[in-house]
């Protein structure tokens, strides 16, 4: 692309250069009149042609042979208006200045002959030599203006299309003057149809129109560069999201000419950056029910059957002490508190890692132990752990101590496994004493060989339980005295008529207060506290199981296996009447087809090879299905489109009739990994 | 368009284990005719899939002009359309002959 307008080439160095002129008009007699003028103009040699009509004209405007550097064109071409053979030879790129000439002098033929794209207008009795070469010679200077103007239009041009960012430029009143490429494929609008429009109405959603004429008129007062992000709406109807930096053009006055604004269109980013914020959401929802992330949070206040307290001190900030808990079926849950030898950070390390293997062992058990999972006893959690860690922990000249007990709720039995941790403390409820919880094992990662095993402890509402950690006993005062075991149970005794909280706070207290005055610094001191609560499992009055492969085929089974448990089991109370009649049935039946159907696609994705497990539960007052798989995790329900019910969709129907049916319809996970999807149909009366 | 054909697929259920089967009964019919009227009698059981693999078919004939009409829909199946407010898109009779004639009646 050149820069500059065409200079004429010279072949041979001595040759006058010709300027061919194209004389367009139906009277001979003008044309001879014009080449005879054109020949008085000195210094200059014109070489004519005649086209005495626009079949002629045309021929000759589109002859690539010739390259005209002049035209004069008469106005009046016959029958035809020389204007319109004027603004189509413009349109088919005919780049010769036309000088339009005419027998009177008629302003309004004038501007509209300027319009049409003519240079200049002559009166033909009114021409000479000298205007006729006067009006060639500007005619030819605005022509060589033009071209460099619009090869550097092309240039800059250029340069805006092939930059990534939108490039926009407005004129004082906000209407676009430049829309760059970037611009047209960010929106869907070519620079042609939004050219001169105001900004605001084209692309601007109409919420975002107020603050940006603000930030508009900002720009036009003064204050630049500006920075800011708005949507931008597409023809289509889409939004885009657009970080700007503005800046203005002034004029020579020192004016406001035009505003100049580069952006980058972060759609893509925000909307990473949304599904990064909503995937986080997710996850948490999709995990168990209890937080899992930091060493020892406050513990849940959730637990069934269970208050529980805690008190966590590390002496450097972070520890090695933790605790965690697991429930599983609303029936059990598992209380682990432990301690890893050291201080600081490589402690605290350790214990996340610890930590992470029993969640680890408990959901690989969980599931490998039987095709869904019978629970793995406390004692083989522990044991798996310590397979997997006593290697590392002897690498690391550490180890852990451990308290592991369990509690089932329906039998109102716990199950101790103790890792040389010291030994938890009881209070049964109404007694005035207070006894320990004595295990067997050594700290993991001292002996590979160890076995553990788990202790039956009975249990019953009311009964108080401590666990701690040895900072606590080993607490000395200024004499180097330990806090001991005996003070702590005396503690113990005398808060127990508190909440598990006030409890921890005040023997955490208690020991402060006996250490005060001491030099050395005390160790990592923490304490669990729990009451068991009264707990009343709601009364099952039949149960029933069955696995099923993830196959459609499997389905009619399923069914016909909740019609006969609703059918036989399900009884109103005191009496032998059916507590769900027929039409029920089929309608409980269809919902589990429904549901198991979703398990099948997209818990498993269609594959016919895992397992489903439907385990159906009668009470006094409704029954109550759940059904378990080990596949992907249930997407919540607000990302479920709905069903549309005019005949054009066939989804979302699955889910609308499981709660059509079904008075309560809840998605969760166990700590072991499985998805379980409970469904609740109160009894009528 | 064709005559109206009468369909009566001998399938007991029209579930998720069947759905495709049935649309692959119905393609061949469907390419015929576009006045089809399904007789359910047999069938006990529709799930949610077979209710889609049934609209489908009613999209496809309607799409051509024609339409789907069903006649001897067993209770519990029609208790499930009235659920998802199909019973209003899709024309339940109580005879094959009924629905035959609705289609003349039209």
């Amino acid at each position: 692309m050149t820069l500059l307008a065409g200079t004429p080439v010279v072949f041979g160095g001595r040759a006058t250069p010709r300027t061919r002129v194209l004389i367009i008009d139906d009277d001979e007699d003008d044309y001879l009149i014009a080449r005879d003028l054109l020949s008085e103009i000195e210094g200059e040699l014109f070489e004519t042609d005649w086209a005495g009509g626009p079949e002629e004209a045309w021929a000759k405007i589109n002859d690539d042979s010739v390259q005209y550097d002049i035209c004069l064109l008469d106005y009046r071409l016959g029958r035809h208006n020389g204007i319109s053979l004027l603004r189509e030879a413009i349109k088919t790129g005919f780049s010769a200045p036309i000088i339009l000439l005419t027998g009177q002098e008629d302003h309004e033929v004038d501007r509209e002959a300027v319009r049409a794209g003519a240079s200049d207008y002559l009166v033909k009795g009114r021409i000479n030599a000298i205007l006729l070469e006067r009006a060639i010679r500007y005619a030819r200077q605005q022509k060589q203006a033009q071209d460099a103007l619009r090869d550097q239009t092309d240039f800059v041009s250029a340069i805006l299309d092939t930059a990534g960012a939108l490039v926009v430029v407005l004129d004082r009143k906000g209407c676009i003057a430049r829309f760059n490429r970037a611009c047209e494929q960010a929106t869907g609008w070519t620079s042609d149809e939004v050219f001169g429009k105001p900004f605001w109405d084209i692309v601007l959603p109409d919420d975002e129109s107020e603050r940006v004429r603000t930030a508009f008129a900002n720009l036009l007062a003064g204050q630049f560069p500006n920075y800011y992000e708005n949507n931008w709406k597409t023809k289509a109807g889409g939004l885009r999201v657009i970080s700007w930096a503005n800046t203005a053009l002034l004029g020579r006055n020192g004016v406001v000419d035009y505003i100049v604004s580069t952006g980058i269109d972060i759609t893509h980013q925000r909307e990473a950056e949304e599904a990064l914020v909503l995937a986080r959401e997710r996850e948490i929802e999709v995990g168990s029910s209890i937080q899992k992330t930091l060493l020892v949070r406050r513990p849940p206040n959730n637990l069934p059957g269970l208050s529980v307290g805690a008190k966590s001190v590390p002496s450097l900030k972070i520890g090695g002490d933790y605790f965690d808990f697991f429930v599983f079926d609303d029936r059990y849950v598992d209380v682990l508190v432990g301690d890893v030898m050291g201080k600081g950070v490589p402690a605290a390390l350790l214990a996340a890692a610890t930590k992470n293997h029993f969640q680890r062992a408990v959901r690989r058990l969980g599931l490998s132990l039987a095709p869904f999972g019978r629970l793995p006893q406390p004692e083989e959690i522990v044991s798996a752990v310590h397979g997997a860690l006593t290697p590392e922990l002897a690498g690391l000249n550490s180890f852990v101590t451990l308290a592991y007990l369990r509690f089932d709720l329906l039998e109102r039995m716990a199950y101790f496994v103790d890792c040389g941790h010291p030994r938890p403390l009881c209070v049964p409820v109404g007694s005035k004493t207070c006894s320990t919880l004595s295990g067997e094992n050594v700290p993991l990662g001292m002996s590979e060989r160890e076995i553990y095993k788990q202790v039956p402890v009975s249990f019953d509402a009311g009964d108080l339980f401590f666990f701690y950690s040895d900072g606590l006993t080993e607490a000395c005062d200024e004499n180097e005295e330990e806090f001991g075991e005996a003070r702590l149970m005396e503690a113990l005794l005398q808060n127990k008529h508190l909440t598990p909280p006030e409890i921890a706070e005040n023997i955490h207290k208690a020991v402060q207060d006996f250490c005060q005055n001491s030099a050395a610094q005390p160790d990592d001191l923490t304490c669990v506290a729990l009451r068991v609560q009264d707990w009343l499992a709601p009364a099952r009055r039949a149960h029933a199981l069955m696995e099923m492969s993830s196959d459609a085929n499997e389905l009619e089974r399923a069914r016909d296996f909740v019609t006969a448990f609703c059918r036989d089991k399900c009884l109103k109370p005191g009496g032998d009447c059916k507590a769900v009649d027929e039409d029920d049935q089929d309608l409980i039946a269809l919902a589990v087809n429904e549901a198991a159907a979703n398990v099948i696609e997209h818990a498993y994705r269609g594959r016919a090879d895992a397992l489903l497990q439907i385990e159906a539960e009668a009470f006094d007052h409704q029954v109550r299905i759940r059904l378990w798989d080990t596949g992907e995790p249930f997407v919540p329900r607000d990302s479920i489109p709905p069903p549309i019910f005019d005949g054009s969709k066939d989804s979302g129907f699955g889910v609308f009739l499981m709660e059509q049916c079904f008075d309560r319809v809840e998605h969760s996970r166990d700590d072991m990994g499985r998805n379980c999807l409970s469904l609740v149909k109160h009894f009528t009366r | 368009m064709g005559d109206v054909i009468v369909v009566k697929p001998s399938l007991e259920k029209l579930d998720m284990s069947t759905a495709g089967e049935f649309k692959k009964l119905m393609a061949p019919v469907m390419e015929e005719n576009k006045r089809v009227v399904l007789d359910m009698e047999a069938i006990a059981f529709v799930d949610s899939s077979g209710l889609g693999a049934i609209l489908s078919c009613l999209r496809e004939l309607s799409s051509s002009g024609g339409d789907l009409k069903l006649c001897r829909v067993q209770k519990r199946v029609r208790i499930m359309f009235e659920l998802v407010r199909m019973h209003r898109i899709l024309a339940i009779w109580n005879t094959p002959q009924e629905a035959v004639d609705a289609f003349d009646a039209a």
